[in-house]
């Protein structure tokens, strides 16, 4: 350790003897900040067979992006979307939909795509972190 | 902002560092621990069967998800090549869903870090029992009276540490390839693919899981962070896959 700089223990935790991974805060590591968070909402068309939605971040470089989306219409089941779901969760109408998450330095973008043509209109809602972070990719 | 708190690495000037340089900044709030569940399985057999750990909360909160099988800990879905045990994870008000396919019947772990969730109004408050400790609420709001998701830090919220940032790189090839942490325990960790190998453009969260097809994992234990690739992304591109991890104990 240094000798200065700022070490913040857990209550309960000897901030000058303790592990560092006891410390809610250390000098030598960064948390995990976010830069922008909020809510949105991914519509799909009817007879629609995938859709899109775009955020701008504007960080100008590829951050990290955690994306909880509602992944039944009709409840409020949520999942973190990744770069493909493996499994798409049912649907119950036989539309399983897929999500896939992608960033660029500007923005990321939460498609969905179907099986087939979806027969009505639908509305997933999601909520998006976007860490300040930059990986550099 | 004319108030607040910016704690600086060392070596970097907190007066002029950029809001990513710094090791805490009241102008960016961080993902918080409100709390943490663990549980075991066995997965018995062949066929799907779906588990489940409680989290009581009334709404269904973010998270990060890991799951432990063969020793290593993967995310939140994700295939063992060991027991070829597959497994996807939701939540919803109540609790957190792991449905599982395939493999042997195979014991697995699972360690939830609950966040306190902005998506949310209803809020998984902590209670703050200790009349001591650190809390730093975000630009506007009142420190003294703000709740847990209006804080940027506080002591009583552990949040993630980022300890080591791991690079891999794969041209053309598949396998498995390891960077050592050091840390001595299996750590949390996100991670990160370059570029999305459907569209051969942007950058996309891991694991990707197109079963047996093109899949990247991600694993840690006591002294790894590892990938895994199984097959080549189309065009046999290079792809580059980054590792944050977190000062954050799975076992």
């Amino acid at each position: 350790m240094a000798d200065f700089g700022i070490e913040v223990s857990r209550v309960g935790e000897d901030v000058q003897t303790t592990a560092t991974k006891n410390k809610i805060l250390h000098t030598d590591y960064p948390l995990h900040k976010i830069h922008l968070e909020g809510d949105d909402t991914l519509d799909v068309d009817i007879l629609a067979i995938d859709a899109s939605k775009t955020i701008a971040h504007n960080l100008g470089y590829v951050p990290f992006v955690f994306l909880y989306i509602q992944s039944d219409v009709g409840s409020s089941t949520r999942h973190l979307v990744r770069g493909y779901d493996p499994f798409a969760l049912p649907a119950g109408d036989g539309y399983d939909p897929r999500f896939i998450l992608s960033m660029t330095d500007t923005d990321l973008t939460i498609y969905v795509e179907f099986p087939d043509n979806v027969p009505d209109a639908r509305s997933y809602n999601f909520h998006y972190y976007v860490t300040s972070d930059d990986t550099e990719l | 902002m004319t108030y607040g708190l910016k704690v600086s690495p060392i070596g970097v000037d907190v007066k002029t560092a950029a809001a990513k340089d710094l090791v805490l900044t009241s102008e960016l709030s961080s993902p918080k621990i409100s709390s943490i569940l663990t549980d075991q399985f066995v997965k018995t057999g062949a066929g799907g069967e779906t588990f489940e750990v409680v989290h009581g909360l009334g709404f269904a909160p973010a998270y990060f998800f890991y799951l432990k099988v063969s020793s290593r800990w993967y995310g939140d879905l994700g295939e063992d090549p060991t027991t070829t045990l597959r497994w996807v994870s939701w939540v919803d008000d109540t609790k957190f869903y792991i449905y599982c396919t395939d493999g042997d019947t195979t014991i697995f772990d699972v360690k939830i870090y609950v966040l306190v969730d902005e998506a949310n109004d209803v809020i998984a408050e902590t209670e703050i029992l200790d009349l001591y400790g650190i809390k730093v609420s975000q630009p506007g709001v009142n420190v003294n009276t703000a709740k847990d998701q209006q804080l940027v830090f506080g002591t009583q919220l552990p949040t993630f540490k980022e300890v080591v940032i791991a690079d891999f790189q794969y041209t053309a090839e598949t396998g498995e390839k390891t960077v050592a942490h050091g840390l001595g325990y299996p750590p949390a960790w996100q991670a990160i693919l370059s570029p999305n190998p459907a569209t051969g453009v942007g950058v996309i969260p891991l694991p990707y899981l197109l079963v047996e097809n093109l899949e990247y994992h991600v694993w840690s234990d006591d002294t790894n962070i590892g990938v895994r690739v199984e097959s080549i992304a189309p065009g046999g591109e290079t792809v580059a896959v980054k590792v944050v991890v977190f000062d954050n104990q799975l076992e």
